[in-house]
């Protein structure tokens, strides 16, 4: 590879890294939690479990009691089977009969107990899995989370292959040269090549996966296009168990026994387990059960089967055979296990957990990497500052979630029972306390105490864990090992082990580690900031001064062809503003020429204050804006402008966007508005400049 | 060792046509491909469905290409002309021989 390729791809590895390295963090180190979310729900509810089979449930039992609270009649029902949590997760479609009560026109999902029955609503029975799990995808964000999580996964896999190209000829020799006693940046950038690619093959999967799970939106949209917009047929091609099937009428008949089909289903195959069961339009003369369930995973990694029962057929039928390969179905399943490792029994998730967390050391070093080598002395105080800053706040998010996950640990298990909304509580808790954290280690502005006082943090929270886990629920590890209780004990365990190596980690970092350190060798003295910014402002100042004498007039301005001055520039872009709002009306008027009335329902021939209002607001005072920048080129009227001009450019944008998703055959329309944004963003970005300049 | 500046173009709009050709105009090819595929060769369905992880490492592939470009807007000249050949291919396609 030539040298301008080799720089500019080690370039883009660098910021595409740099960008996404804390969320991925985030992702990586709540995922590796994730693994054990069923585990750590268990943990948290302290109580024995049996672990049913899904045949045993009696499922006719529980669906009569729903009918009775929620109406069933005219639904589709969907439920999960949590062999290990004896809980079962309903959803209860709205009731396609439009005979139907309001009681059934109400979508419900709730958490039913299979031996008590009693349920629980998604927020009772929230736990600290669940919120490292949502928190694994950003859910936390609604609607847009999961896409922020499937584009940094996208760009993951964009860092791992560049990362694969600029390393590829250093990378068996930065192996065999790796040292853990050399120098700092040494120590870290050979751990990161090393380490990097001993995972690579485990980070390829979840980059590929991970960006599957979260965007394949994206991948329906072709695919939407070859089925001509025929979403049902796709979706009955692709996850034939959604199919929907439309409602005729209520059956006279008797319902039949889901007890009976679903014994019969289990009993089909050998290590047969059930999953998930479907019922299609409950109580119709077309209703439908299906049962999904799995083989056992040492007897085939796919071994996904389906049956179904057909009230008009009145027989099982097996519509996947385990043992049969379908690849349309299968592959889709392929990704599933390789991302949430349920296959193999327990030893592969540990063995996913801990490579989990060398990609998080392999991101943590590709940081240090990055910050280290932009500390040097021929570099601008302000340069130096930011690179510190980002540092210090990168360090700060992502090594004080190990105490603040192990704290949280501990909170959850004494809170235990005494919240109802266990999400919010979950919530508050989580954050105020990773902010605090954050805020303090960013200002303490010292990674390697951030480090440390994490590791010691996280080790005696972690140690606490199976004690406090002990007193509140007396599950302590000896009793929860004789009782066979090992979702609960293997929760204790892990924390044992990540506190362990906890305080190793942290007896074995030294001082003299800092100082290797270029902040160490070429220290910034943030007692004296505002002191040494002036100094180089005014070293810059004076290079201006001599580059503009030099030159002896301002070149930009001569040689640049498209150059206008900046308050005429300001002006003509208020005034697109202004002529994109009068096209708007133009428009919205226009439609009197294809007759269609504009009156709007209800006018009484008097415009009303609102529209005096929304006219006033927009047009009128870009019109104002325009009018005050002939005359007016204050400070503060720099700023007014700029932030008024930010609102105007965040409306015109949701203005667009608005048009897309609700008018989107009104192309005249839309373009304008198009127009208008561009030109709203352009005049925020000349008035930042115009804030900027001097004269 | 940070990659050379010398090799680098600071220029923003050059900055911006690259990520969006590799961003925009990758997927959109990307998308396209896995449109036309189905079209000509057997086991339409199954490769349709292999899309959900394909359709992500040729939408890598083209994010990167980009950066091998000295003038970002040649991508995007490239990446609409690919778009426009691949369409062609796809509207001839589902004509001939529609995928339903």
């Amino acid at each position: 590879m030539n040298k301008r390729n080799h720089n500019v791809l080690f370039n883009t590895h660098t910021v595409s890294g740099i960008v996404i390295s804390f969320a991925l963090y985030v992702i990586f180190f709540a995922g590796a939690f994730a693994l054990f979310r069923e585990e750590i729900t268990i943990w948290e509810e302290g109580k024995t479990k049996t672990h049913i089979e899904g045949k045993d449930i009696d499922y006719d039992h529980i669906l009569k009691k729903l009918d009775t609270e929620y109406e069933l009649t005219g639904r589709d029902i969907q439920f999960n089977i949590e062999t290990q949590a004896n809980k079962l997760y309903v959803s209860m479609d709205v009731s396609k009969d439009s005979l139907a009560s309001e009681k059934g026109k109400e979508y419900h999902y709730l958490y039913l107990d299979i031996n008590s029955l009693e349920t629980q609503s998604y927020t009772e029975y929230y736990s600290l899995g669940e919120f490292l799990y949502r928190l694994h995808f950003f859910d936390q964000f609604s609607y847009i989370g999961i896409y922020l999580a499937g584009f940094v996964s996208l760009f993951f896999l964009f860092a791992i292959v560049t990362g694969v190209i600029v390393h590829w000829k250093k990378i068996i020799p930065n192996f065999y040269a790796f040292n853990p006693r050399a120098t700092l940046k040494r120590l870290w950038t050979d751990a990161h090549t090393a380490l990097g690619i001993i995972g690579l093959p485990f980070q390829f999967i979840f980059a590929i996966t991970g960006v599957y799970f979260c965007l394949s939106l994206l991948v329906l949209i072709p695919a939407n296009f070859l089925y001509n917009g025929d979403q049902d047929k796709l979706i009955k091609d692709l996850r034939p168990e959604s199919e929907v099937i439309e409602w005729v009428k209520k059956t006279d008949q008797n319902i039949p026994e889901f007890n009976q089909f679903a014994q019969q289903a289990s009993d089909r195959w050998d290590n047969f387990h059930l999953k998930k069961g479907f019922i299609r339009n409950y109580g119709g003369t077309n209703m439908k059960y299906i049962l999904n369930g799995e083989l056992e995973s040492d007897q085939r990694f796919i071994g996904k089967g389906r049956l179904s029962y057909t009230i008009t057929k009145g027989k099982i039928e097996v519509e996947k055979d385990p043992y049969k390969t379908v690849y349309k179905e299968d592959v889709q399943r392929v990704l599933g296990r390789l991302h949430f490792a349920d296959y193999g029994n327990i030893a592969v998730r540990i063995a996913y957990f801990i490579l989990a967390l060398i990609t998080c050391f392999v991101i943590i070093t590709g940081v240090l990497i990055w910050i280290e080598a932009r500390n040097k002395k021929n570099m601008s105080i302000s340069q130096r500052l930011y690179t510190a800053k980002v540092g210090h706040i990168y360090m700060a998010i992502c090594l004080s979630m190990l105490p603040v996950t192990a704290l949280a640990f501990i909170f959850v298990k004494i809170s235990n029972g005494y919240f109802e909304d266990k999400l919010t509580t979950i919530y508050y808790f989580y954050f105020i306390t990773w902010l605090i954290t954050i805020l303090f280690f960013r200002f303490k502005r010292d990674n390697y105490f951030t480090n440390k006082c994490s590791l010691l943090l996280g080790a005696i929270f972690g140690f606490l864990i199976p004690i406090i886990n002990g007193f509140v629920s007396g599950n302590w590890i000896w009793d929860t090992y004789i009782n066979h209780q090992f979702d609960i004990l293997f929760i204790d365990l892990l924390w044992i082990i990540i506190a362990v190596f906890s305080l190793i980690f942290y007896f074995k970092i030294q001082p003299q580690v800092k100082e290797q350190s270029a902040y160490n060798k070429n220290p910034i003295d943030y007692k004296n900031i505002a002191s040494l910014k002036e100094e180089e402002r005014q070293l810059t100042s004076r290079e201006n001064i001599d580059s503009t004498l030099a030159s002896e007039s301002l070149e930009t301005e001569k040689n640049n062809s498209n150059y206008i001055t900046m308050k005429t520039k300001i002006i003509i872009l208020w005034m697109f503003i202004i002529l994109g709002f009068m096209f708007h009306h133009i428009y919205g008027l226009a439609t009197v020429f294809f007759n269609e009335s504009v009156f709007i329902e209800g006018s009484t021939g008097e415009t009303p204050f609102w529209a005096h209002q929304w006219r006033i607001l927009m047009e009128g005072l870009a019109f104002l804006f325009a009018v005050l920048t002939v005359q007016l080129s204050q400070k503060w009227f720099r700023w007014v402008s700029f932030i008024w001009a930010i609102i105007v450019a965040l409306f015109n944008v949701y203005h667009v966007a608005e048009a897309i998703m609700h008018e989107a055959s009104n192309y005249s329309e839309i373009w304008i508005l198009l127009l208008m944004a561009v030109a709203s963003i352009l005049l925020v970005i000349n008035l930042h400049k115009w804030k900027k300049e001097n004269n | 060792m940070p990659a050379n500046p010398k090799y680098l173009n600071k220029s923003p709009w050059q900055q911006f046509a690259k990520i969006s050709a590799g961003i925009v105009g990758g997927y959109i090819i990307s998308a396209l491909l896995h449109m036309c595929l189905p079209l000509f060769l057997p086991n339409p369905k199954e490769i349709l469905i292999s899309s959900i992880f394909t359709s992500f490492i040729v939408w890598c592939t083209f994010l990167i290409i980009p950066f091998l470009f000295k003038n970002g807007w040649k991508v995007w000249l490239l990446y609409l002309t690919i778009t426009g050949v691949l369409f062609g291919i796809y509207y001839l396609g589902n004509q001939n021989n529609p995928f339903i």
